[in-house]
């Protein structure tokens, strides 16, 4: 990376980090004062149940940026097992149905906390930046499974793709589309190298992203 | 404004928890009441020109259309309504982009004192549009 980018990264990242915990901390300390307030048992429930979700919110706020800042203690800990990949993929896409395709199958070894926030993390990726539909194709080749995530989409700057895996850059279609931290494929990254694998993207021919995921296979 | 100083509001955000929580907030802050939810700015728009609030508390950060150009989009068809910028980002580039378009921000908040009175405030500017 160039320095006078490095720079701007790295000036990027504190206002990044500071907006970006400001939401679900702001969240939480209002939803806990109006929880003082309100009477109505349905409503009280319904309030009650957003706190719960925005304080996981942060402490997965905080996990990410451990994990992005190389802490090994904020990674998955346990033992590896097999996870079917085409399984966890399918099982972790919570959008329309014909908006998925995944064929070829594989069977890893691996943490499976790590596998469901690498898959998590790159689909959202993908489907925030880009079209649809998405194509997963699954295959194993030697000790490895290989999975390759084709999503379409416009074509994407030169720096947008070499730098996606840094902490803090996030393409220019993002910055106006949804906040962010842009640490969602640099974690993905730490998780695939903690599982003894590795994670890459190359743009796409024709427009939009390649992500490819590599893991050890059963 | 629909009574005395009553001040209708469509609240936009992606964010169903902001939503629900803005909509509890105003509630229990006097003088406001939440007419309608939308999800994205072209949502909001729909959802404005059909309920005609005094006022939007606008989301920026949004998938489909965003809090930007759902602002421009009010700004020409419903120019009557007020609008607050209401972020979690605010930095120079979206003061720069709201002073452009004279919309106040913001910053998202656990106190929704200081969105309160923005509301107000811009309200008030479309009832006398000379400078505060």
């Amino acid at each position: 990376m160039e320095p006078q980018d490095r720079e701007w990264l790295e000036q990027r990242a504190l206002n990044v980090i500071g907006h970006e915990l400001r939401t679900p901390v702001s969240t939480v300390r209002g939803l806990a004062e109006v929880l003082t307030r309100e009477q109505d048992p349905h409503r009280r429930d319904e309030l009650t149940a957003a706190l719960v979700r925005n304080a996981r919110r942060l402490e997965g706020l905080l996990d990410d940026l451990l994990a992005a800042a190389g802490v090994t203690t904020a990674l998955p800990s346990g033992e590896a097992e097999p996870v079917d990949l085409p399984d966890a993929i399918r099982s972790a896409w919570d959008g329309d149905r014909d908006a998925l395709v995944v064929s070829g199958t594989g069977v890893a070894v691996a943490r499976r906390g790590s596998v469901d926030r690498i898959v998590n993390a790159v689909l959202d990726n993908a489907r925030g930046y880009g079209g649809t539909p998405l194509t997963v194709s699954v295959s194993r080749a030697d000790r490895r499974v290989n999975a390759v995530l084709d999503s379409p989409g416009p074509e994407l700057a030169a720096e947008d793709v070499r730098y996606a895996l840094e902490p803090f850059w996030r393409g220019e279609r993002a910055v106006t589309a949804r906040p962010g931290l842009g640490i969602g494929l640099p974690v993905a990254g730490a998780l695939a190298a903690h599982e003894g694998g590795r994670l890459w993207v190359e743009a796409r021919p024709g427009g939009g992203l390649l992500t490819f995921l590599e893991l050890p296979a059963a | 404004m629909s009574t005395d100083s009553t001040v209708r509001v469509v609240v936009v955000d992606d964010e169903p928890d902001i939503r629900m929580l803005l909509d509890v907030q105003l509630k229990y802050a006097q003088g406001f009441e939440v007419v309608g939810l939308a999800a994205d700015g072209g949502q909001a728009v729909e959802l404005v020109e059909k309920l005609r609030p005094d006022a939007v508390v606008m989301d920026l950060l949004m998938p489909g259309v965003n809090g930007f150009d759902a602002i421009s989009m009010l700004q020409q068809q419903c120019p009557e309504v007020g609008i607050v910028a209401y972020s979690g980002v605010a930095g120079d580039f979206v003061r720069e982009e709201m002073d452009r378009r004279g919309v106040e921000v913001v910053l998202k908040s656990g106190d929704v004192g200081p969105l309160g009175r923005a509301l107000r405030r811009s309200v008030a500017r479309h009832h006398d549009p000379s400078p505060d």
